[in-house]
């Protein structure tokens, strides 16, 4: 019954969660879009735990190429976490901007 | 007389634009430090060693009725290429091997040559790498990047006897150590690595810390890691940690271009790149009935190329070759810095 009482966010401080949105960059040809964009996702995920579950909503190979880009075009690094990325790249509207591409071609 | 004079000058401009300014920066090819004012010749012969793939027409059609030209479509998978005929030469003739023209080669340098032969039967052939493209979903002809043609030239490796070489492409910008380390030891008593258990593994391992140095049971390492380096162009924050890779002793370059143009990148000048061009049709060449190959059309004799680094697409793949374990600690340690 105790489980049923909501857990005030702001008390715990722990379970905030970060709110993301993942944009296809917009010349990408290779990867399909998302069906959602908007993710509330646990402050202490790692980001690659969250591309894993990225890369298994688009349904992709493991040897696809799927690139996760902050908003400057930087690759965050792989072990920070979504509140450690939070904190370096949120917009003034409240969410932490994510931006996924595959490789470009060459012929 | 006049126009003469002038189209004299457009040639001697053309030229002046093609050389080495004169400066004190060094130049890095691979892993070498160069001194273009003390040592221009050493470095163009550096340069000119490498082996270069270009775009072939009239070879044997690729599936039987496929293109027998690749121009057009194969420069990326030339790229790759040469990354790969870069790390032979560095596994069986060592980084400081040269080449030089009409000198008789050692017995290996043939044989690397032949696996890239635009045949159906040489392990590299285009043949071979357009055909295994068709697994990573690219249609005979359809352009690669830089990780397809990683991930090609890894299931390549696997039919490579001779070489043996264990191929690493990392994955989500992540290089495992564990992985690498469980796929490059083999127990060396047993015949056939793919055979061994875990607990022969560690049993192996264990055994050669004991000896320091002992590097035996160690498959040469070939390491690809592609990346994306920006959106839509490079990422300036990136540019010196690019640059420092062509410094390390393990580096076999970069798989990249300019947008469309997939070039073979292998060292830099401040701040340009030094890179292999494959836009150049060749005609096939085939081996000698001796098994040699007349290797005048595999060098690029002509003034390097180029390019500035911020028209660098931010698609690329950095390639290290590491032959023993030492080598590849070395570089964990190098990359950590």
């Amino acid at each position: 019954r105790t489980r049923l009482v909501p857990v005030s966010p702001s008390a715990t401080g722990l379970f905030v969660p970060v709110q993301v949105v993942v944009e296809r960059y917009q010349k990408e040809k290779n990867l399909p879009p998302l069906n959602r964009t908007k993710f509330l996702v646990s402050q202490d995920l790692p980001l690659s735990q969250f591309a894993v579950t990225l890369r298994t909503r688009l349904c992709l190979a493991s040897s696809q190429t799927f690139y996760l880009l902050a908003d400057n075009g930087a690759l965050p690094n792989m072990t920070a976490t979504m509140q450690e990325l939070y904190r370096e790249h949120r917009d003034e509207d409240g969410f932490l901007y994510l931006t996924y591409a595959s490789q470009e071609v060459f012929g | 007389s006049v126009l003469s004079r002038y189209e004299n000058q457009i040639t001697i401009l053309s030229d002046y634009l093609e050389e080495f300014p004169e400066t004190d920066e060094p130049v890095w090819i691979l892993g070498r430090q160069h001194h273009l004012k003390a040592d221009k010749s050493k470095l163009l012969l550096d340069i000119s060693g490498r082996l270069w793939f270009t775009y072939r027409r009239k070879f044997s059609p690729i599936g039987g009725t496929g293109p027998s030209s690749d121009a057009g479509w194969g420069c990326m998978l030339r790229c790759g290429q040469m990354m790969l005929a870069q790390a032979l030469i560095c596994r069986h003739l060592g980084r400081d091997w040269q080449w030089e023209k009409h000198k008789k080669q050692p017995e290996e340098y043939h044989r690397i040559l032949r696996c890239f032969l635009d045949r159906k039967d040489c392990c590299y052939s285009i043949h071979q790498m357009a055909q295994m493209g068709v697994g990573e979903g690219k249609s005979i002809g359809e352009w690669f990047g830089p990780n397809t043609v990683a991930q090609v030239l890894k299931k390549l490796a696997l039919f490579d006897e001779w070489n043996s070489l264990a191929v690493y492409v990392s994955m989500d910008n992540t290089v495992v150590i564990e992985d690498i380390k469980k796929m490059c030891w083999f127990p060396p008593q047993s015949s056939s690595a793919a055979h061994s258990s875990t607990h022969l593994h560690r049993s192996a391992l264990g055994r050669n810390k004991n000896t320091a140095g002992f590097c035996a049971g160690w498959k040469p390492l070939l390491l690809i890691i592609p990346l994306r380096l920006g959106i839509n162009h490079i990422n300036p924050v990136y540019i010196d940690a690019f640059k420092e890779c062509f410094k390390m002793p393990q580096s076999l370059g970069a798989l990249g271009g300019k947008p469309n143009n997939a070039y073979y990148f292998i060292g830099f000048l401040g701040n340009e790149l030094i890179y292999l061009d494959p836009h150049t049709t060749q005609s096939f060449v085939d081996s000698e009935e001796n098994g040699t190959v007349d290797d005048q059309s595999f060098h690029c004799q002509q003034a390097p190329h180029r390019m500035k680094i911020m028209n660098l697409d931010p698609s690329v793949a950095l390639g290290f070759f590491c032959k023993e374990e030492c080598d590849f600690d070395n570089w964990c340690s190098l990359v950590q810095k």
